[in-house]
């Protein structure tokens, strides 16, 4: 037989599906390639009269006559124009007109069923299924006529093509579903071995019509049990599929809770259909029984598999049934799944209740289940045990064994229920006491006292004197007058007193390697900064560096230069932000790196064209002054980029010395003398953000000597800098803000998330020369200004390297500092990439006080969205109590302000402090937050407690059982004198209960506190203000 | 090599049969080497376990690292290998997998302990782990005692072409460096803490289900405490999701020990090793340094692999592994004529071709042969493009360094630190944390070359 294109075509125009598929079958192979090159033009069609869309951009005056024609005065229009008009107006109307009527050919179901008849492989008959509009539940037509071509055709990709369309993530046209069973039952393709043809099942054999009227209500028109009749080979093979692909159960769990929910009438569920042909003898009952059970043995997921409890409920097993399945329940009391052990849990108690399971089986299988994370399985598991026990005391040894598995509960009200059951029989003679004592070595401290009147209590006492041994000697070898200082300290830990923080002030911290002034290490230090500038205190140094070494001679620079400067116009070209636009700091480096290598500024005209619609974008405005954040280190990485283009080498007066940035006055004084020997001989001049960061920069109680030394040098240049130290050495004040910023957010759609903040209240010196300060303290309406002194951060990679470089901007100042890192800490507060843990790593320099900003900035840290930034924020709360920084009552009063916040969650707070009392002190330091929080965690009269709340006290009562509870705040004696259940009180007796002691590891607390106050008297740099003495400055060569 | 292909051909599913009085695991096989030579099927052991639960939580465990990637580049979603590789040593059997993401390794030894008998074979093949045989494994724990069987002697009789199962899977290079590759970082790790059974399991449970950065953890009494940043002693958790495989054997571990190299405060990302003391098993878990990167691409051995003479070597050491479970290096060494640094050296080079694996808890290597016939030729683009450079001439030593002319640019190498510093991009980029860059390693291998020159030249 010979296929006839024109007859094929014949039939597709007149949509005629019948003449195509009998067209169709019996042709070969190449007769199909050859009708479908003929048929090509008719199965693309013209071209779509969208294809030649494009923007345009009109001249004015086109523009001035279409406005005109819009307002109705298109007489005051050329008359060629409105020619041109019309016949370009025809001319679409024909190509739409054209265009339509392909598409009513192209969507017809002949015209479908000859490209599938014809497609050339899987790929080209996934695009042509796609056309068909009709919905797929209802089309079953359509899936008769697709199958019977394809049937017909059988070609070698079927089976790949039915596989992809089971797997596409999105789908039109003909279902997946029902056009692959239908070809499985023609015998065209075996069953497809993708888990779709399975998870799919459920939803296509779902057979439901809406109902009209204004509600969304459906009746179901044909129960799952009848449709599976209808097609009976699917109760051989398919069926049974449902119990051993993953998220069938999943699928099939939705079907029990939609019925209810959408549905009118009488509806049958999946486990109901089941169970009913179970019923009838068309399904095995045995089988179904045991592929229920061992569905929670397989590598499912454990939230994935509950719709097999549901359908073994449904089955209801006799006790014969369950009888002999019996081994089957009890592994089911190891599975991951909790609702596999509460079923294994349920069908092992009645087993045992009927006499039919031996209780030494059942309390040995018991063991997996009294560690499961969830605290209603564990105790339901201990209920059958004492259940047994009760009965059995011959089984009472084994039991009291395997009870202190639940020891190991990382939760306290499990550990306390499983000892509450020892307690009740005693331990039995014969129990393995070893076992059981080495297990009650993992029950929390506050439970000791109760596990050793049971005999298997831990040794909790502690020598207080041990842990402040080392102290002793240490103290011993410090000076004189500072040991002598800290003497009554000690005494006070020897007397189990814990010492509150210290008192902490801005330190200089420790000296930074010496000035960059080798040309090698220069060009080395740009690679790494190129590709990434996180490391701020490096960045610094490579520009001082460059600076310092632009003086060499151009070839020199340029030779050393060479390797990196493809790089770095890559780099530049790359960045979206342009010329210094203060987003990322790594092409900041490639320009300065090119600048040093050419003695010019690469790309210096791109923000000349095409940025002008990017403005908002900018960092630093057309004059080079900073308007974000990001600006001011990009304001002074222009600006020194512009001076080393100009070959003349130099010192930079900010160049830090230490690693808080910090610059001592001697060294000011060096670099000022340095430029002021210069200043008559065209020498390079201090550049004003230089000048300015300088300023902010130089270490404190800059007294008149060296006013008037530099005075000597540039008087002009003093005055300016003495009036704005002055300034901006200012103490300041802050306070919490909470809402959303205005303005449209900087990452996602909609509206801004609420944020935490920092305001400054009341008026802000003022310091004109140092525009730098101006933008650090204009945040008298944080939440107005929050965008623009935030952004640009649309790009979360790189907006990290920014971020870093805040705590060096004013180091004096580390309020100032820690109130725009709460920005991106705030940022971090829902789920999602952001510069958090950056800022969080800000903080943790020991030589940075945490202030009430500092500890709402914790604070905001400990509740974040993202694990890492909260593991970040840990680790911080740990160190700050190790070295002194942590003052839990400014914690608690940042805890109180943002409780009660929508952005705030305690859970998580809860969580991350979980993860920061490894050591004694930090648990200290929690217990004495919570309980300074105590009013607000427990809700006063005007509102409920915040959610959450119960965490942080259960969390205080389990560390306050360790280290001791500093006196029970009277909120929380209130809560527990409640005759209440609910968690908050629960929670708050518990606290009220630990209170009382044994601590075990107060005396270890004790001695931390010391320690932290004693390693700042050890550690010289965490207390002096000026950087320590390093090399003088390099001088600039040929200057 | 990236277009290579693993065929599996089993002569069977491998199945689990239910007994009255327990379960029968038949476990097919495909390809590999044995003590004998090469084999079609090989047959290693069948014997009763010891401990029935712990065995086939273990299996089911090493099954799922396979099937699983832990990172889902938009490029990769080409089927991945499923089934693990066993290694029969004389004494023990070992199952190891490697995640289709090339970031997780993960290993299964079945000691001396839970063998009831002692394998009948030594060597290393393909088992197949199908969906309905892990399905029945997972119900085995409480069914009684196990007798597995590694191949059999029984279905070379079977071989209907109906039974028989073909599968053909592509062997990506990444994947195939990365197994290798993983076995050599091994040898660098050292315990970094250890955990009671109970302390594990607080931590697992305790461990967040995702973190966009990685984490370090630091022993800190009874727990491993979690950290932002690298510090002395600390092992880094890249993607703590990774380590979920350990929780389904949580119940049956003994102890739990971390494994990492020597870090610092500053240090970059770097792999790590957890591993499950099971009593008469053990359970270790490998982890990239990063969840989006897989070891591929670690550079850890460009060095070893630069030295001319180690391959020399390895091929004197080879003939001496004779299936250890634990290769005894000075008997190699007496044996090979080797000392002592040279066979590591060579070990370490086998490692990385797939011949020898690394038992961190017994700090030795062990014989076992990866069944896709792996070779190191072309595997390593940096060392080949540094074999190039220094045969173009494009080496210059200058003393302190070297400069190495790369197209139409310089670059220039500094020795002396610990990463040799270089002015590429490369360099740049990883900073000596992913290995040297070609323009260091073709400096250290002509400096290698001309101190050896220098050498043969003063040589009476």
């Amino acid at each position: 037989m010979s296929l006839d294109p024109a007859a094929v075509e014949a039939a597709v125009r007149r949509n005629d599906a019948t003449e195509v598929r009998d067209l169709l079958r019996g042709a070969t192979e190449p007769e199909r390639r050859a009708c479908a090159r003929t048929l090509k033009a008719l199965f693309d069609g013209p071209r779509s009269p969208f294809d030649d869309l494009v923007p345009v951009m009109l001249p004015p005056q086109e523009i001035a006559w279409i406005r005109l024609a819009r307002a109705g005065r298109i007489g005051e229009v050329p008359g060629d124009v409105v020619a041109r008009w019309q016949r370009a107006r025809e001319k679409h109307a024909r190509i739409e007109r054209e265009y339509e009527a392909w598409l009513k050919i192209r969507s017809g179901l002949a015209c479908q069923l000859a490209v599938l008849g014809l497609a050339g492989g899987a790929a080209a008959a996934s695009r042509a299924i796609g056309y068909f509009h009709g919905s797929w539940q209802e089309a079953e037509a359509e899936v008769e006529a697709v199958a019977g071509v394809l049937g017909d055709r059988r070609p070698e990709w079927l089976a790949d093509f039915v596989e992809g369309n089971l797997t596409a993530q999105f789908y039109a046209g003909v279902g997946p579903w029902p056009l692959a069973r239908k070809l499985v039952r023609l015998g065209a393709i075996e069953r497809p071995d993708v888990g779709e043809y399975t998870t799919l099942l459920p939803r296509a054999m779902w057979r439901t019509e809406g109902i009209p009227g204004p509600e969304y209500r459906w009746r179901q028109v044909k129960t799952p049990a009848q449709a599976l009749l209808d097609d009976p080979g699917l109760l051989d093979d398919e069926v049974w599929r449902l119990f051993t692909v993953p998220d069938a159960a999943k699928e099939l769990e939705g079907f029990e809770a939609e019925s209810g929910e959408w549905i009118e009438g009488p509806v049958q569920t999946w486990s109901q259909a089941l169970a009913q042909l179970a019923e009838q003898g068309h399904l095995d009952r045995g089988r179904l029984i045991d592929a229920c059970l061992d569905a929670f043995t397989r590598d499912f997921g454990a939230n994935r598999v509950a719709w097999y409890a549901i359908m073994h409920r449904r089955l209801d097993p006799s006790p014969g049934e369950m009888a002999a399945r019996a081994g089957k329940y009890l592994t089911l009391l190891g599975v991951a799944a909790k609702p596999g052990v509460t079923l294994g849990r349920e069908a092992a108690g009645k087993l045992y209740q009927a006499g039919l399971l031996d209780a030494g089986r059942l309390i040995e299988a018991s063991r997996p289940a009294l560690l499961f994370p969830q605290k209603s399985v564990v105790t339901a598991q201990l209920k059958l045990i004492g259940t047994i026990m009760k009965r059995d005391p011959a089984a009472c040894p084994q039991a009291a064994a395997v009870v202190a598995v639940a020891f190991g509960h990382e939760r306290q009200d499990v550990q306390e229920a499983a000892l509450a059951l020892l307690s009740r029989h005693g331990v039995p003679a014969g129990a393995p006491l070893a076992e059981m004592r080495l297990l009650a070595g993992a029950l929390s401290p506050s439970l000791a006292a109760e596990a050793a009147a049971l005999g298997l209590g831990p040794d909790v006492s502690a020598a207080p004197g041990d842990d402040l041994a080392d102290a002793q000697t240490r103290i011993a070898a410090l000076p004189a007058d500072a040991a002598d200082s800290l003497r009554p300290a000690l005494d006070a830990a020897m007397s189990g007193d814990i010492a509150g923080p210290a008192a902490v002030a801005p330190s200089a911290g420790d000296r930074l390697a010496d000035p960059v002034t080798d040309p090698d290490e220069l060009v080395h230090l740009l690679v790494a900064l190129m590709e990434d500038a996180r490391d701020a205190v490096s960045v610094e140094r490579a520009m001082a560096g460059a600076v310092r070494l632009s003086g060499l001679p151009p070839d020199q620079r340029r030779r050393a230069a060479a390797p990196l400067l493809r790089r770095a116009e890559a780099l530049i070209d790359a960045d979206y932000y342009g010329q210094f636009g203060g987003g990322r700091i790594t092409a900041d480096m490639a320009r300065i790196a090119h600048a040093w290598g050419t003695g010019r500024l690469y790309g210096e005209d791109h923000r000349e064209y095409g940025w002008s619609s990017s403005r908002h974008l900018f960092a630093v405005d057309a004059s080079g002054s900073p308007v974000t954040m990001a600006g001011i280190f990009s304001a002074r990485a222009w600006e020194s980029a512009k001076a080393i283009a100009t070959g003349r080498g130099g010192v930079l007066l900010a160049e830090p010395e230490s690693g808080r940035g910090a610059i001592s006055q001697d060294r000011l004084l060096e670099r000022v003398a340095w430029h002021a020997g210069r200043a008559g001989a065209g020498g390079p001049t201090p550049g004003r953000h230089d000048f300015q960061a300088a300023v902010l920069r130089l270490a404190p109680d800059a007294g008149e000597g060296f006013w008037s030394g530099w005075g000597s040098l540039d008087r002009h240049a003093a005055l300016s800098a003495r009036a704005s130290y002055r300034l901006v050495n200012s103490a300041l004040s802050f306070e919490p803000v909470l809402g959303r910023p205005r303005g449209r957010p900087l990452r996602g759609y909609g509206e801004w998330e609420e944020q935490v903040l920092a305001r400054i209240p009341g008026p802000v010196p003022v310091a004109t020369r140092c525009p730098s300060w101006q933008l650090l303290t204009a945040l008298s309406d944080p939440l107005r200004d929050h965008a623009r002194l935030y952004g640009p951060r649309w790009d979360n990679r790189h907006y990290d390297a920014s971020v870093a470089a805040w705590p060096l901007i004013c180091p004096w100042q580390p309020e100032l500092a820690a109130a725009h890192l709460l920005r991106a800490i705030s940022d971090g507060l829902r789920p999602g990439p952001s510069p958090a843990s950056t800022a969080i790593g800000c903080l943790a320099h020991p030589g940075h006080p945490l202030g009430p900003v500092g500890h709402l900035a914790l604070i905001c840290g400990l509740a974040s969205g993202e694990a890492d930034t909260r593991v970040a924020a840990a680790s911080l709360w740990s160190q700050a109590c190790a070295d002194g920084r942590l003052d839990p009552d400014l914690a608690a009063a940042a805890l109180g302000a943002v409780a009660r916040s929508d952005a705030v969650k305690l859970s998580r707070i809860a969580d991350a402090l979980r993860r920061a009392a490894h050591q004694a002190l930090p648990g200290w330091r929690i217990v004495q937050t919570v309980c300074a929080a105590a009013d607000v965690l427990s809700g006063d009269s005007s509102a409920t407690a915040p959610p959450g709340a119960h965490q942080l006290i259960e969390l205080a009562a389990r560390l306050g059982a360790e280290v001791g509870v500093p006196a029970v705040p009277a909120a929380f004696a209130g809560l527990a004198a409640r005759r209440s259940g609910s968690r908050l009180a629960v929670t708050a007796k518990r606290l009220s209960l630990v209170a009382g002691g044994p601590h075990p590891r107060r005396a270890q607390a004790a001695a931390e506190a010391l320690g932290a106050i004693l390693h700042r008297a050890e550690t010289p740099w965490l207390t002096r203000r000026t950087p320590a003495a390093g090399p003088a400055a390099a001088p600039a060569p040929n200057n | 090599m990236s277009g290579a292909e693993l065929a599996y051909r089993y002569l069977a599913p491998s199945s689990v049969r239910r007994r009255e009085d327990g379960s029968d695991v038949l476990l097919s096989t495909s390809g590999g080497v044995t003590d004998a030579g090469p084999a079609v099927h090989p047959w290693f052991f069948s014997g009763l376990l010891t401990e029935p639960a712990v065995a086939a939580a273990g299996m089911l465990a090493c099954a799922a690292v396979a099937r699983s990637r832990y990172f889902i580049p938009g490029s990769v979603l080409a089927p991945i290998i499923n089934d693990p590789v066993v290694t029969s040593n004389a004494d023990r059997l070992r199952f190891e997998s490697f995640s289709g993401c090339c970031g997780v390794h993960a290993r299964f030894d079945l000691l001396p302990g839970a063998l009831a008998e002692a394998p009948l074979a030594s060597g290393t093949t393909n088992v197949d782990f199908n969906p309905a045989m892990r399905g029945a494994l997972g119900g085995v724990a409480g069914g009684g005692p196990l007798l597995l069987s590694v191949g059999s002697g029984e279905v070379t009789v079977d071989t209907a072409a109906e039974s028989v199962t073909e599968r053909k899977v592509p062997l990506p290079e990444r994947w195939l460096k990365g197994f290798g590759e993983v076995q050599a970082l091994a040898q660098g790790m050292r315990l970094a803490g250890e955990l009671t059974a109970v302390e594990a399991h607080r931590f697992v449970r305790s461990l967040p289900r995702t973190a966009r950065r990685p984490l370090w953890a630091r022993q800190a009494g009874g727990t491993f405490a979690l950290g932002p940043a690298a510090s002395p002693g600390a092992v880094c958790i890249a993607g703590p999701h990774r380590l979920a495989e350990l929780g389904p054997l949580l119940r049956y571990a003994r102890r739990l020990r971390a494994y990492g190299p020597e870090v610092g405060a500053g240090s970059a990302e770097a792999p790590s090793a957890w591993e499950l003391d099971l009593g008469a098993a053990r359970f270790t878990l490998t982890l990239s340094p990063e969840k989006y990167r897989g070891f591929s691409g670690e550079g850890a051995l460009l060095e070893l692999l630069a030295d001319p003479d180690v391959a020399a070597d390895a091929d004197l050491v080879r003939p001496w592994l004779g299936w250890d479970g634990l290769i005894d290096q000075g008997r190699i060494g007496i044996a090979a004529g080797l000392a002592g640094g040279r066979v590591r050296s060579a070990l370490g080079y086998l490692a990385a071709a797939g011949r020898v694996g690394y038992d961190l808890a017994e700090e030795s290597f062990f014989h076992r042969e990866l069944p896709f016939g792996l070779a190191l030729d072309g595997m390593h683009p940096r060392l080949a493009s540094a074999r190039e450079l220094i045969a173009a001439g494009a080496v210059r030593l200058t003393g302190a360094g070297a400069t190495v002319r790369s197209g139409d640019t310089e670059h220039r190498v500094t020795f002396g630190s610990a990463a040799d510093p270089c002015t590429c991009t490369w360099w740049g980029k990883h900073r000596g944390a992913r290995g040297p860059c070609k323009h260091a390693l073709a400096a250290r291998m002509a400096a290698d070359y001309a101190t050896r020159a220098a050498g043969q030249g003063a040589a009476p």
